[in-house]
């Protein structure tokens, strides 16, 4: 029945330690990562506490935008242990700095999302999957698994195959989100530009709509790596969610 | 009707209805967020963040019916 295959690679596959690597989206991953580094490090470097320099503004503007949520979540305030929710600011960050960076190197034309496989996406899903319930574990203990009865008595036990598919779904529909709008956002690039294939008029044909839908992904991509960093939050709050004492 | 032939339409009807049912969402999505800025246009920037999020949440459904139904159930 499933004809096709979602974590395909269209591209040669390096061989390593037993394991399979797709070679674009590895190097795409190693690029991501290292244009994320060096920013990171010149934006450190020139660092002013009173007159930041610009580099330094911006990574400011991202990381106070998450730890503005962190911060201002219910089930994540200020009761939360400190260092716990600093690994959650800093786990927040790192995702949406990634995300971003990622879907954004799409647009420059010899370049490809490592964000279009569901290789990647599915990876970092499963990365928040262990994220949230470890964290649950280890704010709650052994009574984490209390936190999958929703109904009190015996409803609760009744709908917990329900309560645990939905927990299944999670990394699920996040992984499949964000590869359907990467992936989908490049197809349509590819369909886009073969729109009229006359040679004269090239700039009446396809060019111009494909850099329209160039604008339109880029504001999908960022869109799409908020959108990742505050589900993350949302599941990591819920997981840690302590009930009240009444 | 053969195989390939049922599974072509299938696929466009599925298409078909996915971006339907987004259209729609969007729509009611959006009709919303401009009452919300004609009733309190001070609140257009924290409606717009809100609205942004609940978009791209709800064209998560269609996309996957887009993949599920252009890339795995097809040849």
């Amino acid at each position: 029945m499933l004809q096709g295959d979602v974590l395909a690679c269209h591209n040669s596959l390096w061989t390593a330690f037993g394991l399979q690597f797709c070679s674009t989206t590895l190097v795409e991953t190693w690029i991501v990562m290292a244009l994320i580094a060096v920013l990171a490090l010149l934006a450190a470097r020139g660092a002013r506490a009173g007159r930041p320099g610009r580099l330094q503004n911006i990574f400011e503007l991202a990381l106070d935008f998450v730890a503005g949520f962190v911060g201002g979540s219910q089930e994540v305030g200020p009761e939360h242990p400190a260092r716990s929710r600093r690994l959650l600011f800093e786990y927040l960050a790192t995702l949406l700095l990634f995300i971003f960076v990622a879907n954004m190197l799409d647009v420059i034309p010899p370049y490809i999302a490592p964000t279009n496989t569901l290789n990647t996406t599915l990876a970092l899903a499963l990365v928040t999957f262990l994220f949230t319930h470890l964290s649950g574990v280890a704010r709650r203990g052994l009574r984490y698994g209390g936190n999958f009865l929703h109904s009190p008595g015996i409803a609760g036990w009744v709908l917990l195959p329900l309560a645990l598919i939905e927990e299944l779904s999670k990394p699920l529909t996040l992984s499949f989100r964000l590869f359907g709008n990467i992936f989908a956002g490049e197809l349509m690039l590819v369909v886009v530009m073969q729109l009229i294939p006359l040679r004269w008029y090239y700039f009446v044909g396809g060019f111009i709509p494909h850099l329209v839908w160039l604008l339109f992904s880029i504001f999908v991509g960022a869109v799409q790596s908020l959108i990742f960093m505050l589900l993350s939050l949302a599941y990591v709050s819920q997981a840690t969610a302590v009930p009240e004492h009444h | 009707m053969d195989p390939t032939s049922a599974h072509i339409l299938a696929a466009g009807i599925g298409l078909g209805l996915a971006a339907t049912g987004a259209a729609i969402g969007d729509g009611i999505m959006t009709s919303k967020f401009l009452e919300g800025i004609a009733r309190q246009p001070e609140a257009q920037g924290r409606l717009l963040t809100n609205m942004l999020i609940s978009l791209g949440l709800i064209e998560a459904l269609p996309l996957i019916v887009l993949v599920l139904v252009g890339f795995v159930f097809t040849h």
